[in-house]
């Protein structure tokens, strides 16, 4: 089972969550002044890396947000997680924390 | 929206049928040990729950106005709650929680009269949900059936509560004392819940009443 | 009791064992009864009883015996319990005996002793690796050959009665797991246990101690148990310590999650009342120590395989630790050092000892002096070359064989004998390592592959390790357990480590196939020999993988426990490859067989799934609802009147009764299931304005609207109405099925795309009981039931929402209709449901009112041409469903750049029809393909498809359906044809305005 650490509730198990989609991809910010190409990008266009790769997950059976996670999809490791707007890749090593978010087996 | 029914006089209301209503048979069941029960189920009811919750500015506005009105403050750490019962205060989410107590006055309308001028959303859902109370030396032999997390009594301590899936479905646990444990579970999901906790339980013993 | 008799068990030894004498316990083997003590195994009670055949071989039928003492077992396989706890391939050496146990062997007919089938063995020249492959593939007749081909070779049969016992699930967390409880699990448990850290120690058997309850060894100078029964004491009084027996720790996964079964009541004849058989344990571990042991494997030589030949460690468990002789006359064959304190133990077991065979050219060691100082014979580079006997070994030929082990260099010489004790040598359990993500290696020092580097946070230690010394395998498992605990932030303290009397040991010398010819059997589970390997590298299977595909090398139930390394060891010789470069075949879960009741647990029959029931559920049930699913909840899909039963011809007319009463007078249907979220906020409006297709701003308090909502590729995904309760206040409504998935939907736009908007959504389904009130009476009923409410069509009009009370309780009264009858919905907090639905029908009653179920539900629907789940089927757009015009250009929203895309303006897509049968009667299947005519030759062009269909419609008199074709409304008036191919079903039908009912909605407006 894949563990992914919520940064609100802590490592919790997959099947609490929902995998929603790629998150590299990024909605296009003003629909109407997006290209055709552009949107095709967003909506259809997905590399099927090997190693790293960022992701967003909601934690749908507990706290209902959504979480950033960088996994690894060769080994399934995940390597950090974050909330949907953090930069993973900035020097993150370990799960992002949000101000009131607390890590751990606990809870 | 407009209410042409605030004066409902000479109707008296109704008293509220729990999702449970007939499936509690009283009594012990299961294993017989020396020591009694290995756990007591009883079914939580009625109760008033309100879920409240703010975003921005708006949450520390919320906090403000939640202790001035219910004499306590919703907890800031994730997955934790306050409160002696009148009312209990679960943390359910980012700037969300649930506030929980039994059924005495309208709860909804005093959170909104207290809350919605700040920002806050207030919503009912006091009938959307059923609850369980369990407690008993076996209490935690039955979480560990039902949901991964880690119930050690190291682990999951009083004033703790979580949100995950317990036999399948999804579910509210808090923890109240050492051996007490408020679960609390969709009002659709209540019947089959009860019957997995009752099927878990039956190693042990249990009490229901 | 009687325990003073001499029990005829001839080959119990007089004292010794870990068996308890005082309780003897009579069981049944093949319908003969024979008696054992409490702590054998079925296995060493057989044996006890002279019962040396147990089985037959899986292809040749070869009469086969008791190979080992665990779990690696590949031949006493037997059924097990009768009746619904009929277990089949059962491995006899894991068998705890119990009184009443009931064991038959398996793969014979019509008995035992006299297998016709046997004559597979005369016939195995050509039962060659691949036989099945190359003379039946692609011959005609297959079908016919396969039923008896698989009579002849296989297993035990199950059962087709349900298992009367429960079996459990339980998850736990801990800081160390411990997997083993042999010297080397007990020392890591203690060391991480005194650290304060949460251990559990998992132990297959029933008691700790691993080889030590096997073996004569002292530690600190006393018996070796003695210790282990102190360090279970020790590990007892730790309150952070759990030491689980009977419980096999199978598989590894991702996240340090590991799998165990806790074999509970396994041990007895039945479980107590109330007590679980087995529990699957999920244990999520900080770190892993992994002191799973090692097996012995054995050596390949002609006839290898009789009963009597046994593992070298099998046979001292039985002498040792069962007090069992596995026979009276032993001859012992080794390439190591076991062959002498092998030899020592049976021989003070009082067995005669013929001779120590050793293939080394050397012996070795202190326990070589030991063996000859007892008058045992030893003869180095020697081998037994063939074992001799018809239903049980009687004799063993030996010669003297060159150092490389290849040739027969001398004469053969016969010893009678009814024992041959064999070992290869010891490869380490390194199942779980790999089933972790670890690559093992090879260490030619023991000849067997090693842990290679760990992927996850495990280390293993002791003999699955590949440290098979027993003062190296408590200094590594104390050192590896206190590790652990360190890596995990917790100071362990040094732990007391015992001192062992064990004599040093010289290396073994490989030796994979002994030389001479005949059938040396490299698997004895699935009669895989080496010439079938030689075979396999012949025609070019050499990679293992293709080796084990192709030869069936290391399947079955033992995994190839005892021969995957010889296999592969062979094939790198054939290769002449070193077996570092051949390597060895991945291991997957599980370690072991698990019941699949374990792996079930308690999610079976009506706990297969939860189950969701509305409010009003038992009122339903009690007035003669059947329900049927949608997903978790049950609804009621009609309403049995007295006398009618499920044939389809009563359904059939409940259904058209429920039709024609409600849009004749007025019906109540169960709309609890509907998906509900509470929207609040400052930009709720602004947020339904890009979640729907149209516009939500001018959208008053006290008004409903129709919604659609796309994805983002401009696929149609869910519709519903939406109402404005308050100033910043709505309330959505979604399709049953759509009830999850749009709310999360809400979600993420809110927290990953839209986080500046202010709004709040949560879902409360649950919250509120809804019931619909339809047909032309519905007016009269809802006035009766509401107080104070107008409900005149002025004062409250179509798509209009008041607040109310009906019995007393607040209620919400939404206008809208999914029948197209004069409709109201009427939503009451749930713990009312049963309540306000009873005062309703009760107020209805005067104007006949009836309860009605999804089937006419739907039927009503389809008759007013509203779209649901077979329209929304995630394949089609507005435009195609009629809805296009709905869409707002004023704004952007979810899926309209992609709405617009040159495909998706294609004017040939399929839109949104309505179709009848042109004979009046026939009834279309939903999903049959329409096409121009029923004569046409494949490749037939496709013009679009059934979505919906109503088998009759009571309103029309007559089969309607709804669907998609080419051209649309452009073609009403035309004939298709309806083509279901697996029914063999061709239907004329003509397309008509999918509105069937009402079209003007006077009915709805009224």
């Amino acid at each position: 089972m894949i563990r992914i650490n919520c940064p609100y509730c802590g490592l919790r198990g997959h099947d609490e969550f929902s995998y929603i989609g790629d998150a590299t991809k990024q909605r296009p910010a003003s629909p109407a002044d997006a290209t055709a190409a552009e949107w095709h990008d967003f909506v259809y266009i997905r590399d099927n890396p090997r190693g790293p790769h960022q992701e967003i997950w909601q934690h749908i059976q507990g706290c209902r947000a959504f979480v950033r996670v960088l996994r690894n999809t060769l080994t399934h490791e995940v390597l950090a997680t974050g909330l949907p707007q953090d930069d993973l890749l900035a020097g993150a090593s370990g799960p992002a924390k949000t101000e009131e978010a607390k890590t751990g087996e606990a809870s | 929206m407009p209410d042409s029914s605030t004066e409902a006089a000479g109707v008296a209301p109704l008293g509220r049928q729990s999702a449970l209503s007939g499936m509690i048979r009283p009594g012990d069941h299961g294993a017989a040990d020396y020591r009694g029960p290995g756990v007591t189920i009883t079914e939580r009811h009625p109760l008033s729950m309100v879920q409240i919750e703010a975003r921005g500015p708006e949450v520390a506005v919320m906090l403000e106005a939640s202790n001035a009105v219910l004499g306590l403050r919703p907890p800031q750490a994730p997955n934790t709650s306050v409160g002696d019962g009148h009312p209990r205060i679960l943390w359910t989410g980012p700037n969300r929680w649930l506030v929980v107590e039994p059924e005495s006055r309208d709860l909804d309308t005093v959170l909104q009269d207290a809350l919605i001028p700040g920002g806050a959303a207030v919503v009912d859902l006091g009938h959307g949900r059923a609850s369980l109370r369990l407690s008993g030396r076996s209490v935690r032999q039955i979480l560990m059936k039902g949901a991964g997390l880690d119930w050690h009594v190291r682990a999951f301590t009083p004033g703790m509560c979580a949100q995950t899936t317990m036999f399948h479905l999804p579910a509210l646990i808090d923890c109240r004392d050492e051996s007490t444990f408020d679960i609390y579970v969709a009002r659709g999901f209540a019947v089959s819940f009860l019957e997995s906790v009752t099927q878990a339980a039956a190693e042990y013993g249990y009490r229901l009443g | 009791m009687i325990f003073n008799r001499r029990f005829d068990q001839p080959f119990r030894l007089a004292e010794g064992g870990e068996i308890d004498r005082l309780a003897p316990v009579s069981f049944r083997f093949d319908g003969k009864t024979y008696q054992g003590y409490l702590g054998d195994t079925l296995a060493s009670a057989l044996l006890a009883n002279g019962v040396r055949l147990v089985g037959r071989s899986f292809k040749y039928h070869r009469p086969r015996g008791i190979y080992s003492a665990g779990p690696e077992e590949p031949n006493a396989l037997v059924e097990l319990r009768t009746g619904g706890r009929h277990e089949p391939n059962t491995r006899a050496t894991m068998i705890e005996l119990f009184a009443g146990l009931d064991a038959r062997s398996q793969n014979r007919w019509p008995n035992l002793l006299l297998d016709v089938m046997q004559l597979n063995a005369l016939l195995s020249p050509v039962f060659v690796a691949g036989f099945y492959y190359k003379t039946f593939m692609g011959m005609p007749g297959w079908r016919f050959y396969e039923h008896f081909i698989r009579k002849a070779a296989g297993m035990g049969s199950g059962t087709t009665l349900s298992d009367p016992d429960s079996y459990d699930k339980m998850h736990t967390h801990c800081d160390v797991l411990v997997i083993g409880g042999g010297p080397a699990g007990i020392a890591a448990a203690l060391a991480a246990g005194r650290s304060g850290a949460r251990v559990m120690l998992l132990e297959e058997s029933d008691a700790l101690g691993g080889r030590l309850r096997s073996e004569r060894r002292n530690l600190n100078g006393e018996p070796a148990m003695r210790w282990v029964r102190g360090a279970a004491a020790a590990l007892e009084a730790l309150d952070t310590v759990t030491v689980m027996t009977r419980t096999t720790g199978f598989g590894y996964y991702d996240g340090n999650v590991i799998a165990a079964v806790e074999r509970i009541s396994d041990h007895l004849a039945t479980p107590p009342e109330h007590a679980v058989r087995q529990r699957l344990w999920h244990i999520r571990a900080g770190r892993v120590v992994i002191a799973a042991g090692a097996t012995e494997r054995p050596l390949v030589f002609t006839g290898n395989d009789r009963p009597g030949v046994m593992l070298a460690s099998a046979a001292r468990t039985y002498v040792n630790r069962f007090a069992v002789q596995p026979g009276k006359a032993a001859v012992v064959f080794a390439n190591n050092d076991d062959c002498y304190q092998t030899a020592l133990d049976l021989h003070r077991a009082g067995i005669e000892v013929q001779a120590v065979v050793d293939s080394r050219p050397d012996g070795h060691g202190a326990a070589k002096q030991q063996a000859e100082t007892a008058g045992i014979e030893c003869v180095t580079g020697a081998a037994v070359i063939a074992s001799h006997g018809y239903l049980g070994l009687n004799s063993v030929d030996i010669a003297p064989i060159s150092a490389d082990g290849l040739t027969v260099t001398g004469p053969v010489w016969q010893l009678s004998c009814d024992l041959l004790a064999i070992s290869g040598g010891w490869s380490p359990n390194v199942h779980l390592h790999s089933h972790a993500g670890g690559r093992p290696v090879y260490d030619p020092g023991i000849a067997a592959f090693i842990p290679g580097p760990s992927r996850q946070a495990e280390r293993s230690a002791g003999a699955g390790a590949g440290t098979l010394g027993l003062a190296d395998c408590l200094r590594q498992g104390a050192e590896v357990g206190a590790e652990a605990a360190t890596l995990l932030g917790f100071t362990p303290p040094a732990i007391e480590i015992p001192t062992s009397d064990e004599p040093a040991t010289g290396p073994l010398k490989a030796l994979w196939r002994v030389p001479g010819p005949g059938k040396k059997y490299v698997d004895l589970q699935d009669d895989v020999t080496s010439s079938d390997v030689e075979l396999a590298h012949r025609e070019g299977y050499i990679s293992v993988e293709h080796l084990k595909r192709y030869t069936t090398l290391g399947m079955g139930t033992d995994q190839g426990k005892t021969s995957n390394m010889n296999g592969h060891a062979i094939m790198a010789e054939e290769r002449g490859d070193s077996i570092e470069d051949v390597g060895t075949t991945m291991f997957r879960p599980p370690y072991n067989p698990i019941s699949l009741g374990a792996i079930a647990g308690r999610d079976i029959g009506m706990h297969f799934s939860p189950t969701r029931r509305s409010a009003m559920h038992d009122w339903h049930a009690e007035n003669g609802a059947v329900f049927v699913e949608a997903g978790q909840w049950m609804r009621p899909q009609i309403y049995r009147r007295d006398g009618e039963s499920d044939v389809k011809a009563d359904m059939d007319r409940a259904i058209s009764r429920e039709v024609t009463e409600t849009r004749g007078g007025v019906g109540m249907v169960d709309v609890s299931t509907l998906g509900k979220i509470d929207i609040q906020g400052p930009d709720s409006a602004e947020f339904l304005n890009r979640l729907y297709i149209n516009g939500w701003k001018t959208l008053p308090v006290g008004r409903a609207r129709y919604g659609l909502m796309l994805r983002e590729d401009g696929i149609v995904f869910d519709d519903g109405t939406t109402s404005r309760v308050g100033e910043n206040r709505y309330f959505m409504t979604t399709t049953t099925a759509n009830a999850g998935p749009v709310m999360s939907h809400m979600e993420e736009y809110l927290q990953v795309h839209w986080p500046e908007l202010n709004v709040k959504v949560v879902s409360v389904t649950e919250q509120w009981a809804a019931m619909a009130l339809a047909g032309p009476k519905s007016r009269d009923v809802l006035a009766a039931a509401v107080e104070g409410l107008d409900v005149s069509n002025e004062a409250l009009p179509f798509m209009g929402v008041r607040e109310t009370r009906i019995a007393g309780v607040k209620a919400r009264v939404f206008r809208i209709s999914f029948s197209g009858e004069l409709a109201y919905e009427i939503n009451v907090p749930a713990d009312h449901g049963r309540a306000v639905w009873e005062r309703v029908m009760a107020v209805g009653a005067e104007h006949g009112i009836i309860p009605y179920g999804t089937e006419a539900m739907a039927i009503m629907r389809i008759e007013k041409g509203h779209v649901a789940g077979g329209e929304l089927d995630g394949r089609t757009t507005a435009d195609d469903l009629g809805l296009g015009r709905m869409s707002s250009s004023k704004k952007e929203y979810i899926g309209r750049r992609m709405a617009d895309r040159e495909g998706f303006l294609d004017p040939a897509r399929p839109k949104f029809v309505g179709l009848v049968p042109v004979d009046g009667k026939s009834r279309a299947r939903v999903g049959s393909v329409l096409v121009a005519d029923n004569t046409m030759q494949p490749p037939v062009p496709m013009l679009g498809h059934i979505s919906s269909s109503a088998y009759l419609s009571p309103t029309l008199g007559h089969p309607i359906s709804l669907g998609l074709v080419e051209g649309g409304m452009s073609r009403v008036g035309e004939t298709v044809w309806a083509m279901f191919p697996l029914r063999d079903e061709a239907i004329e039908v003509r397309i008509v305005d999918p509105v069937f009912y009402d079209k003007d909605g006077e009915r709805l407006h009224a």
